[in-house]
C-alpha cells in the first residue's frame, strides 16, 4: 500500500467515527427540541433534523480537526507516516466526514416523501461550502495549536465562537435572502475553496517543525 | 535490510544543546542497548532517527537513503515509545484494539495474529481502553507494537519500566526468540542495565550529548578492569593508562580503565583487578565526576 493509501485508510477511519458521533448528537438534538417545542409539526422536524445534522457535523469538523492537530498527526508521526500525508489527513478526514454527512442527507431526504431533494438544495450548497470553509480553517487553526498548545485552542475557540456569532446575527438581520443572490454565492464558493486551500498550504509548510513528544 | 547511520546530528531546544555531533551507524541484525543517564537524549536521538523530531544539523540515512520524509525508509523503521497514562489525548482515548488498528496501518509488515499472541502471553485484554492500563500494560502494549510491527529495525524505549522482574524475563526471551527468526535489528534503550546486559550484543553510551562508546558487550567487559589497593600500588600499576573513574578512601584507591589494544596492567601482588558488570562500568564511566 503506498503511503497515500494508508493516509486515505487512516482519514477514512476516522471519520466514519466522526460521522457516527456527529449523527448520534443530531437524533438526540433533534429529539430534544422535537419534545420541547409542542408547536413543531412531524414535517418541520423532518426537514430541521436534516440542519440540525449539518450544523452538528460541522461543529464537530472544528473541534475534531483542532483536536487531531495536537493528537493525530504526531500519532500518525509516530507510526512512521510522512509529515505531509499526515498534516494532510486532517483536511481528508474532514473530507470524507463531509462526503458521509451529504450522503446520509441525500438518503435522509430522499426517502422523506414530503421532501424532493430539490427542495434542500440550498440546504446542501451551505452546507458543503461551509464544510470546506470549516476544514482549511480547521487546517489553518491547526497550525496555531500545533505552534502554541494549550492557549492556541482557548485562542481558537473563542475565535470560533466570536466568528459564529457574528454569522447568526448577520444571518438573522440580513435574512437567508440575502444569501440567495448569485454574486454571493460565488463570492462564498471562492473564499471557501481559498480557504481550504490556504489552511492546507499553511499546514503542509508547518508540518516539518512537528516533533513527537511522549 | 541495511545499515541506519547518523552523521553529525546537533539538536538544541532554544539554547540547550541536547545532542552535539552525533555519528553513529547501527548495523543490521544485532540487538542494541542505548544507555545513558536521564535527561542526556536517549529519546530525542531516537526520535530523530526515525524522523519523529527534526534535527537542527545532520542527516540520518537507511540503506543508504534520506530516512526525513522518505517513506520507502521510514517503511523499514518502528519507534515503540513509551505511553504515558496521564494524558488525557492521543493513543489513551483508543482501546488497544483500536490502537493496534492504526498500527496494522502504518507498519507494511504488520503481524495481527503475532500481536493478539503476545496479548494473550502478557494476559491484557485487548478491549481495554490504553487509559485504564498499569505501567506495566503500557510497557506491555509499547513491546507488542515493536515485535509486532516486524520493522527491519525496531527501537524500544524504555520497553522494560514497570515490568515486574517476571515480565522482564518474559521480554527478553520474546526479544532473543523474535532476534532469532527474524534477524532483526532492534535498539534497547533502558535504564535496568545489569540484567539486559547478556542480551545485548553491542551498548551504545551516550553522554554529553554525544556517544562516549558503542562496542561489542562482551569485547568492551573484556577490556574493562578495577583496581583497588594501596594508592600508590594502584597508580604504579595503572601508569600511562587513561583512568575513568577514581574512588579514594583514606590511603586505599578504587580505579576503573579500559584497556586499549597492546594494553596492560602492570603486574603487582599487592592490588586487586576485578572485572565489571556493565552496569559498574557504566556508572564509572557515565556517572558524576568527583
Amino acid at each position: 500500500m503506498s503511503g497515500f493509501s494508508r493516509t486515505m485508510k487512516y482519514s477514512f477511519h476516522q471519520a466514519w467515527q466522526r460521522t457516527l458521533v456527529s449523527l448520534g448528537v443530531s437524533v438526540v438534538y433533534s429529539l430534544y427540541f422535537m419534545l420541547m417545542d409542542d408547536t413543531l409539526s412531524l414535517k418541520e422536524f423532518i426537514q430541521d433534523f436534516g440542519t440540525y445534522l449539518l450544523f452538528v457535523s460541522v461543529l464537530f469538523m472544528t473541534i475534531y480537526g483542532l483536536v487531531s492537530a495536537a493528537v493525530n498527526v504526531p500519532e500518525q508521526i509516530s507510526f512512521g507516516c510522512v509529515r505531509l500525508h499526515a498534516a494532510l489527513s486532517l483536511s481528508l478526514s474532514n473530507i470524507f466526514t463531509m462526503g458521509f454527512v451529504m450522503l446520509i442527507l441525500v438518503g435522509y431526504y430522499a426517502v422523506m416523501p414530503q421532501f424532493s431533494i430539490n427542495d434542500n438544495l440550498m440546504l446542501f450548497l451551505h452546507g458543503f461550502e461551509g464544510m470546506l470553509a470549516v476544514t482549511g480553517l480547521t487546517a489553518f487553526l491547526s497550525v496555531l495549536v500545533m505552534k502554541f498548545g494549550r492557549y492556541a485552542y482557548i485562542g481558537c475557540i473563542i475565535v470560533l465562537a466570536l466568528c459564529s456569532g457574528f454569522f447568526a446575527g448577520f444571518m438573522s438581520k440580513m435574512g437567508n435572502d440575502f444569501l440567495a443572490t448569485a454574486n454571493l454565492e460565488f463570492i462564498f464558493a471562492v473564499a471557501s475553496a481559498a480557504i481550504l486551500i490556504i489552511g492546507n498550504i499553511a499546514l503542509a509548510v508547518y508540518s516539518k517543525y512537528i516533533e513527537v513528544k511522549a | 535490510m541495511g545499515n541506519l547511520v547518523c552523521k553529525g546530528i546537533v539538536k538544541k531546544y532554544k539554547d540547550k544543546v541536547v545532542l552535539n555531533g552525533v555519528d553513529l551507524t547501527i548495523e543490521e541484525g544485532k540487538i542494541y542497548g542505548l544507555i545513558g543517564r536521564n535527561g542526556v537524549g536517549k529519546t530525542t536521538l531516537l526520535s530523530i532517527m526515525t524522523a519523529q523530531n527534526p534535527a537542527n544539523e545532520g542527516t540520518v540515512q537507511y540503506d543508504g537513503e534520506q530516512v526525513w520524509e522518505n517513506r520507502k525508509a521510514l517503511d523499514h523503521l518502528c519507534f515503540s515509545r513509551e505511553l504515558n497514562a496521564l494524558t488525557t489525548l492521543g493513543p489513551n482515548t483508543q482501546k488497544i484494539k483500536e490502537y493496534f488498528k492504526i498500527a496494522s496501518i502504518y507498519y507494511p509488515n504488520w503481524d495481527q495474529a503475532y500481536a493478539e499472541e503476545l496479548m494473550k502471553q502478557f494476559g491484557i485484554d485487548q478491549k481495554k481502553r490504553i487509559s485504564k492500563l498499569s505501567k506495566g500494560m503500557l510497557s506491555m502494549v509499547t513491546i507488542t507494537i515493536g515485535l509486532a510491527s516486524k520493522a527491519d529495525i525496531t527501537i524500544l524505549d524504555e520497553p522494560v519500566a514497570g515490568l515486574d522482574v517476571v515480565a522482564r524475563e518474559d521480554f527478553y526471551r520474546m526479544l532473543i526468540e523474535e532476534h532469532a527468526n527474524s534477524g532483526r535489528t532492534f535498539i534497547v534503550s533502558t535504564h535496568i542495565i545489569e540484567e539486559a546486559a547478556d542480551v545485548f550484543e553491542e551498548v551504545i553510551f551516550l553522554k554529553d550529548g554525544n556517544v562516549l562508546l558503542k562496542e561489542n558487550t562482551v569485547d568492551l567487559l573484556d577490556r574493562a578492569r578495577h583496581v583497588t589497593g594501596v594508592a600508590e600500588d594502584v597508580d604504579l600499576v595503572t601508569e600511562g593508562l587513561h583512568k575513568y573513574h577514581e574512588e579514594k578512601m583514606g590511603r586505599s584507591k578504587g580505579v576503573t580503565v579500559l584497556l586499549e589494544e597492546g594494553q596492560s596492567l602492570k603486574e603487582n601482588a599487592q592490588v586487586t583487578v576485578q572485572p565489571l558488570s556493565l552496569q559498574n562500568l557504566f556508572v564509572a564511566l557515565c556517572g558524576r565526576e568527583e
